[in-house]
């Protein structure tokens, strides 16, 4: 199962600044272990963000983003208290996503 | 020949991690997005016929987007990226990275108060321009960075050796 993941709200005037790190290996599927066999594919596809529940950003990614990706948006008209979600899918099925509270 | 075949496999199972995800409801198919990149873009090496999907082929060169990524990055594993689009009513950013094995990187789309602006880390193969494709109102705009790289970022673990060498930044 997925490791935790961090996550970390700041405000600016009336912008939140909204800081996210994921546990994933990313693996493209192209890189070789070191007996030669190529390691499966195994990385994030969707990254999405929600503001007190409503959708305020959605991200279709792939392998080209590092491993253990790391995710700073901005949403406007965010307020103390506002509730931010980050959640993902990756490739294999496997998910998780983390609340924070704009303080 | 083996090459191919990875490609295949590679692309089969990102159709289908899309299926899942469709199935699961997180995704709803042909929904809001003018141009939806297709699963398997992500396991696409044409760089043209991506580009093309996601609307830059037809797009405008725009100062008004601000990429912010090292001219020489030390090590293409991890090479941190921030784009900020100042275009009125920009919806989405794309990332693409034109040498790589597979060129698109990622695509976000902003609404409800999201700021057209993402900083991310993206893995570089080696040196080449990085182009970031904006839709604002059913338009499209495009700019785009040279960075070099100091080690190439997608292949074995020799890179934190490399790293080491070259904390000079």
């Amino acid at each position: 199962m997925a490791e935790a993941m961090k996550i970390r709200a700041d405000l600016i005037g009336n912008v939140a600044k909204v800081k996210c790190l994921i546990n994933h290996p990313m693996e493209t599927g192209l890189r070789k272990d070191k007996a030669g066999q190529a390691v499966p594919a195994h990385y994030i596809t969707q990254i999405s963000a929600t503001l007190n529940g409503v959708q305020v950003m959605d991200g279709q990614v792939g392998s080209g983003i590092s491993r253990n990706p790391f995710l700073v948006f901005w949403i406007e008209r965010s307020k103390p208290g506002d509730k931010i979600m980050v959640s993902w899918v990756d490739n294999t099925g496997d998910k998780n996503s983390a609340e924070t509270t704009i303080g | 020949m083996d090459s191919t075949r990875r490609k295949l496999m590679l692309g089969a199972s990102a159709s289908s991690a899309i299926a899942l995800a469709i199935a699961a409801g997180l995704m709803k198919p042909g929904s809001a997005h003018a141009i939806e990149l297709k699963a398997n873009d992500f396991g696409v090496n044409d760089f043209d016929a991506v580009m093309n999907e996601i609307g830059g082929l037809k797009a405008q060169s725009s100062a008004g987007i601000d990429i912010a990524i090292p001219d020489i990055a030390e090590q293409g594993a991890i090479v941190p990226i921030e784009v900020y689009s100042h275009i009125p009513g920009s919806e989405s950013i794309a990332i693409l990275v034109e040498n790589n094995a597979i060129p698109v990187v990622a695509k976000f789309e902003f609404k409800n108060g999201a700021i057209a602006r993402i900083a991310t880390r993206i893995k570089m193969a080696e040196s080449s321009p990085v182009h970031v494709v904006i839709r604002a109102g059913g338009q499209y705009f495009h700019a785009s960075k040279s960075v070099k790289t100091v080690i190439g970022g997608c292949g074995d673990e020799s890179f934190t050796s490399g790293m080491k060498s070259q904390s000079n930044k």
